[in-house]
């Protein structure tokens, strides 16, 4: 959104008394750059009349502050001084590596050697496609063995969800 | 992206004004220099980049010498993508990627928890030079070495795309779509992640007060 | 050089799906994403407890304890309710990622509302599932509806109300 509709915008959704905290997560980009002090003037002004009447802003704003703070605590370490050699040594092994030689010589040299590889390259890619298409149900087996944690917990927050709202449908929600 | 060039050593006419014509960045000049053989070029940008990107690690994996080892891989790739280097993206977002990429496969493959164990005392010992300030008392120090664990484990216990998402926003300070170009995902997906994490870590040191004491 | 790109165009041309075809295909391909999304949980329930173990090692203990406990939830509903509750994961699945997020996000705003509040948008989310599509709509532009809900309350609603089961 450019600027001047951006800030239009949020006059609007102010007045309105739309509040970002409520209207949901795309909006959220206003608090924190409100938090982290990143927040156009002009939006700073609007957002802190909003704040004077909406206390769930003011509540979110003030811990959002202190956990930005808290934060700096985390400082990062110097670099070693050796970074830099030790990764140009590393480039050098590799620059002297036959394959890489090739490699650098089909990428960026002037002949195009590579070029009467595409047809080869495009039917392999083609024999591999039709194998999968052909042991689909197979190969899917094999990656079913291999679950995956987030994928899991995504899964059964997920479904979680949809319990509340769809099965169980409780009068309360427990927090997610 | 195949297309072969001739090599000059430096930017040729054409090329400086194409690149003057498009605005391009600084970092996606000087790679377009590195794409053409000028090493003094890769070193500029490595100058550059080197802190950013191995703080990020270093707070991705928290372990300073396997974030240094990641990062040597993500300035390998570049180097290797030289000849195939497109300026299509702002070079940060490109090279975030990278990073990104290579500390949550690591993360993934379950090899932070065997690092993280057997580099116990690195890690107490950068603890320590992070928190040592001769000037304070050592109580200070130590209530600065409580404050310093407890914001660690909370970024730990964010989950990996959360938390490459805060620390991409918090400590190197990338716009909402630099973030979403690294994780590959959209603005407001970017929006979603940084709001759930910020939510976790708000409930997890919201005891912490601005000195850096627990209230009661 | 011209009869073998000759030759390889006519092989990709015989080796290429009816566009009908393609679209059947496509439409497959996303079912079998979401019934394979939908039997992750079913996949994990089945694991042994050591096998449980190994897929979480590497999560932090808070994020295993709130696992442990949807999959506790779960496993009390009846056979029944489990099938119906993984078809809608399936519906749910198929949905674009962006529609999928502004659905979670919506439901988390649900739940930091007044609990007063909470019931009576579940009970509006309750009615509406009962109706028709053109009933439904006529039930939310009317003044009656408006009137209960803040506009925050109805864009919650709104959201929530893609979550109508198929029948």
């Amino acid at each position: 959104m450019a600027e001047p509709n951006r800030k239009q915008y949020y006059n609007r959704q102010f007045q309105m008394n739309h509040c970002p905290l409520a209207s949901g997560e795309e909006n959220v980009d206003i608090l924190l750059d409100y938090c982290n002090r990143t927040l156009d003037p002009a939006l700073v002004d609007i957002f802190e009349k909003h704040m004077e009447v909406c206390s769930a802003c003011r509540a979110f704003s003030e811990s959002q502050m202190a956990v930005w703070d808290a934060l700096d605590a985390f400082e990062a370490l110097p670099v070693s001084p050796d970074f830099d050699h030790k990764l140009m040594a590393r480039i050098a092994r590799e620059e002297e590596s036959p394959w890489r030689r090739m490699w650098n010589k089909m990428t960026a040299g002037g002949t195009a050697i590579w070029r009467p590889l595409v047809p080869v390259a495009a039917a392999l890619v083609l024999a591999v496609g039709l194998w999968m298409r052909n042991s689909g149900p197979e190969a899917a087996t094999v990656a079913d063995s291999q679950l995956d944690a987030e994928q899991v917990e995504t899964a059964l927050q997920d479904m979680e969800m949809l319990r509340q709202l769809t099965i169980n449908e409780p009068a309360t929600q427990q927090k997610m | 992206m195949g297309e072969t060039q001739p090599q000059p050593s430096s930017l040729t006419g054409v090329q400086e004004s194409v690149t003057a014509a498009l605005g391009l960045e600084r970092d996606a000049e000087l790679m377009l220099r590195v794409r053409d053989g000028c090493t003094a070029s890769f070193q500029l940008l490595l100058e550059r980049h080197r802190g950013p990107v191995v703080h990020f690690l270093y707070r991705m994996v928290q372990n300073q010498a396997v974030a240094e080892e990641l990062a040597q891989d993500v300035f390998l790739r570049v180097y290797r993508s030289r000849a195939t280097y497109e300026p299509s993206a702002k070079f940060t977002t490109w090279l975030f990627r990278i990073a990104t990429h290579r500390a949550l496969n690591f993360i993934r493959d379950g090899r932070h928890e065997k690092g993280h164990q057997s580099l116990d005392d690195e890690i107490g010992d950068g603890m320590a030079r992070q928190v040592e300030d001769k000037s304070s008392t050592v109580e200070q120090n130590m209530l600065k070495e409580v404050r310093l664990q407890e914001v660690r484990n909370a970024i730990e216990a964010l989950p990996a795309k959360q938390k490459a998402a805060v620390l991409m926003h918090k400590y190197q300070e990338l716009d909402y779509s630099q973030i979403a170009g690294a994780l590959e995902c959209s603005e407001s997906a970017v929006k979603s992640l940084l709001f759930r994490a910020y939510e976790s870590l708000r409930a997890r040191l919201a005891h912490l007060d601005a000195t850096g004491t627990k209230e009661s | 050089m011209a009869p073998r790109w000759f030759a390889f165009a006519a092989l990709l041309l015989f080796l290429a799906p009816h566009p009908s075809e393609a679209q059947a295909k496509k439409g497959a391909i996303l079912k079998n994403k979401a019934a394979r999304k939908a039997r992750v949980v079913e996949r994990f329930n089945k694991l042994s407890d050591q096998d449980r173990e190994r897929v979480l090692k590497n999560l932090p203990e808070e994020r295993r304890k709130q696992i442990e406990q949807n999959r506790e939830r779960y496993n009390k509903l009846s056979d029944e309710q489990k099938k119906k509750l993984e078809r809608q994961y399936g519906n749910f699945a198929e949905m674009p990622a962006e529609q999928q997020q502004a659905t979670r996000s919506a439901f988390r705003q649900m739940g930091q509302m007044p609990i007063d509040r909470r019931q009576a948008m579940q009970r509006e989310l309750r009615k509406l599932r009962q109706m028709e599509p053109a009933a439904r709509k006529e039930r939310m532009e009317s003044d009656a509806y408006k009137g209960a809900f803040s506009a925050d309350e109805q864009k919650v609603i709104e959201r929530l109300s893609v979550l109508v089961p198929q029948q």
